[in-house]
């Protein structure tokens, strides 16, 4: 899977189990602020959705990788075995 | 299958507030199916509603729960200091009234998790009827942590 094809799983996930509207989300919006409005427990979604499709645990990681979509693909990439 | 003393060893809830009294098929980390029967004389039928018994939405959710952390095989580093609490409440329809006299046949299946979080699945019947399902998602918390 190339990275232009996680992103776009990435935000398949965000779109159907999270309820994020498409039309709003771009691969550099940012997830926990206003416009997205994710929180905590959207954070553990992410976590959980990363873990069983790539393999790369987030958990603990702290705040930065998941300010968008764009961070959270070059998180799993650095970070994939 | 599992009577009532058997889940009391696994679950900590107690009457008033135990909603879980028979599991008739369990499958360890994956699905299980319980029975709750529903009296006259539990306690919340007083106020919901005087005259007209219904049992709570919120308590067929939680009865559906209570089933889930029947499945979930706790981790034995995991027992003493972390706790699982419900995270979220997705998409529950209650399709007819649950009152006095039914008995609910839960169904929960196992949907994602063994992470961070854990999903199930839930349907309750009553003779065969549906009457709710949705889904539920689990994760755990530190002890210590809580109240803070």
């Amino acid at each position: 899977m190339n990275n232009e094809e996680m992103k776009n799983k990435l935000k398949e996930f965000f779109m159907s189990d999270l309820g994020v509207d498409g039309s709003v989300l771009n691969f550099d919006t940012p997830l926990f602020g206003d416009e997205i409005g994710l929180d905590s427990v959207d954070s553990l979604e992410i976590i959980s959705f990363v873990d069983e499709n790539f393999g790369v645990s987030m958990t603990g990681v702290g705040k930065d990788p998941f300010q968008s979509i764009d961070t959270i693909a070059a998180f799993i990439e650095s970070h994939k075995a | 299958m599992m009577n009532i003393y058997e889940i009391s060893e696994k679950i900590a809830q107690r009457p008033p507030f135990q909603m879980i009294e028979k599991v008739t098929e369990l499958v360890p980390n994956e699905s299980a199916v319980g029975i709750k029967n529903v009296c006259v004389n539990e306690p919340y039928f007083m106020g919901h509603f005087p005259g007209t018994p219904i049992m709570p939405g919120v308590l067929i959710c939680e009865a559906c729960a209570q089933l889930c952390s029947l499945v979930i095989e706790k981790k034995p580093e995991d027992l003493d200091d972390k706790l699982y609490v419900l995270l979220k409440i997705d998409g529950f329809k209650f399709v007819k009234p649950v009152i006095p006299g039914d008995q609910l046949e839960i169904a929960v299946n196992k949907t994602k998790g063994g992470g961070v979080i854990v999903g199930f699945d839930c349907v309750v019947k009553v003779n065969g009827n549906l009457h709710a399902k949705g889904s539920l998602t689990f994760t755990t918390v530190p002890k210590e942590s809580l109240g803070k």
